[in-house]
């Protein structure tokens, strides 16, 4: 019989060889402030390296990212297929600052893309702060008051937790302003992009409410085929328990 | 010009031992540490060594420098000379297994320790020495695999077109395309392993390389072939003159900088084991590695140009190969030439630009331009 084999994660090992070169660029930044001119620009060659490495890293680290599902349109239908890693909070994607992910072709209709996570053990250590949102889905209101956005909650698993993605489609869409993507501090639409700042304490998670007055929509956990339902009955994502406050985590720790 | 300032201590050998007693530190087989008994009074013996002590005990940089000295896993030798000066400067760079800082030293008896908590830092340490940043660098046209007498013959070659410029120079006369006999290689050769001045090739290489230049005297015949070979030299009747792909290369070393030698060796229990021998050569114009395999008159050289960026990867990989998984493997081949570094189109679909499109500096992956705060996302 012979010996177990232990296959390299690649994804691993080029977000360590990131985090390697972004180590060694924050050190050598460090040793740029002290220098004197001629040696700054030698230390700038330094960089250089590091700089190709975090590149081919980021372009690596785009290439693996699988794209899944999240939502339908309740308008068009039109499903909702985004690039996400869903191996880990230790993924670029996640990283709340300059997060990598690529541009994305989304329908019209999209509005906002919000979402929660009800983080389970293990927590990835990560350098980086991630920002995956309160524990349990929310609603924005002033993104369905005065407006015929419709929200649509759907789950996937993230690593060994559970992701909520809050979708909102309007048509027409335009006339409000969306909410920062998830995890991050910006939203982004093609060529548009901007940063909203949402109180946490005005965030809605009476989702029976907001389903019952048709403003929200819901998909089952793992249905592929992202049926739309508008029943309360059966909602796994009304009641849920977990912090309505947003939720950091860095080095493997979680906080609010 | 000073890039990085590492924290030092400076013993004498009294002081030495103190620090080893009173951090408890016990130096295994592969240490060459001296096994002084300490003084009756630690303390009192390190009052005067900066930084040594903290509260009374050895300081936690002094203990991991020193812990490193105790059982180093790793050293890599660095000799280099600047051209034209008669010093040959030695550092040691030390590593142990696993996490730990790396340690510059001048040599096993003396106790000038510099500690370099990370292998980038170690990486600038070594630029210092070597000179790989300082000046022009560029991707060259591709590596030169040579044996003793082709490398030979190919220092030879480049003192004997240096000075037939100097003396076109000398004699305001435009250079003409010489063309050298075998024995007037043999004589060019012999002239300078028989001296001392490195601002000429064959006196800088025989310095820095493994094995012993001497036993190409005779084969400058062999040599220039294998120049021909390599498209350097043609021949030209019985003598042989540089191509002008020989001249691209060899003009660098009649301009010299910095020469030097790294040698890497594993310390495991009392033997060492040389895994990577390499010439370094800084020339006014660029940066060349001579790669080493094999030993004594069997060995191979890979001569290679290569830009700033790629000889400091491959210091790195020699001071921690973990530390860069696709690094090129230990005495094996010089790295292949880097990509051009003309800026290239970022991946379909990537969310930022490779470059600034309005400052043209590289990016790092974040929202903002490092350089000039310009948005790259989009």
């Amino acid at each position: 019989m012979s010996a177990a084999t232990v296959r390299p994660d690649p994804r691993r090992a080029l977000l360590e060889r990131h985090a390697r070169a972004e180590s060694a660029l924050d050190e050598l930044d460090a040793l740029e402030r002290r220098a004197d001119r001629a040696a700054g620009a030698r230390l700038a060659q330094h960089e250089a390296a590091h700089v190709v490495h975090t590149r081919e890293a980021i372009d690596a680290y785009l290439a693996l990212l699988p794209r899944r599902e999240l939502s339908r349109c309740p308008f068009t239908s039109e499903a909702l297929v985004s690039a996400i890693d869903d191996v880990g909070l230790d993924g670029l994607w996640w990283r709340a600052e300059s997060p990598v992910r690529p541009v994305e072709i989304t329908p019209h209709t999209l509005v906002a893309v919000t979402g929660a996570l009800a983080i389970a053990s293990p927590v990835e250590r990560a350098p980086f702060l991630a920002t995956p949102g309160p524990a349990v889905p929310f609603l924005i209101p002033r993104l369905l008051e005065g407006t015929a956005l419709v929200a649509v909650v759907s789950s996937l698993r993230i690593g060994p937790h559970t992701g909520y993605v809050i979708a909102y489609f309007g048509d027409p869409p335009g006339g409000v302003e969306p909410a920062n993507d998830w995890g991050t501090d910006h939203w982004e639409r093609g060529e548009r992009w901007g940063s909203v700042e949402d109180d946490p304490a005005s965030y809605d998670v009476d989702l029976a409410k907001l389903i019952g007055s048709g403003r929200a929509r819901w998909i089952a956990p793992g249905d592929a085929s992202l049926t739309l339902r508008s029943e309360t009955n059966g909602c796994p994502y009304i009641g849920l328990r977990g912090t309505r406050s947003p939720q950091y985590v860095q080095h493997g720790e979680v906080w609010t | 010009m000073t890039l990085i300032e590492p924290m030092r201590f400076t013993f004498d050998e009294t002081q030495l031992a103190a620090a080893l007693a009173l951090g408890g530190i016990r130096a295994s087989d592969r240490s060459t540490l001296p096994s002084a008994p300490p003084p009756a009074d630690p303390q009192k013996a390190l009052a005067s060594a900066k930084g040594a002590l903290a509260d009374g005990s050895l300081s936690e940089a002094c203990a991991a420098t020193l812990s490193v000295l105790a059982d180093p896993a790793r050293l890599v030798s660095i000799v280099a000379n600047r051209s034209g000066e008669n010093t040959w400067d030695e550092t040691l760079i030390a590593h142990a297994d696993g996490e730990g800082p790396w340690v510059a030293y001048p040599g096993p008896d003396r106790f000038d320790f510099a500690m370099l908590p990370t292998v980038t830092q170690a990486t600038v340490y070594a630029d210092e020495l070597l000179a790989i940043t300082e000046g022009l660098s560029q991707p060259g046209l591709g590596a030169t695999d040579l044996g003793v007498a082709g490398y030979s013959a190919f220092m030879a070659l480049a003192d004997a077109l240096h000075a037939a410029k100097l003396r076109a120079l000398l004699a305001r006369e435009r250079p003409a395309q010489p063309a050298w006999t075998p024995d007037e290689i043999e004589a060019v050769l012999a002239e300078g392993l028989a001296k001392e001045d490195t601002r000429w090739a064959v006196c800088a290489a025989r310095r820095v390389a493994p094995v012993d230049l001497s036993s190409a005297k005779g084969t400058m015949a062999t040599g220039l072939a294998e120049l021909g070979s390599a498209g350097i030299a043609a021949r030209r009747g019985a003598a042989w003159t540089v191509t002008e792909q020989g001249n691209a290369r060899l003009v660098h070393f009649g301009q010299l900088l910095v020469s030097a030698a790294i040698q890497v060796a594993l310390l495991r229990g009392r033997g060492r084991v040389t895994v990577a021998q390499t010439s370094v050569f800084r020339t006014v114009l660029g940066v060349w590695l001579a790669t080493w395999t094999g030993t004594g008159a069997g060995s191979r050289v890979q001569l290679t140009e290569v830009s700033a960026g790629t000889a400091l990867e491959f210091v790195r990989a020699m001071l921690d190969p973990e530390e860069i998984p696709d690094a090129p493997p230990l005495a094996a081949a010089a790295p292949a030439p880097a990509a051009t570094a003309a800026p290239t189109a970022a991946p379909p679909g990537a969310k930022y630009p490779k470059f600034c499109p309005s400052c043209g500096a590289a990016t790092t992956g974040k929202k903002f331009c490092a350089s000039c705060g310009n948005r790259l996302a989009s």
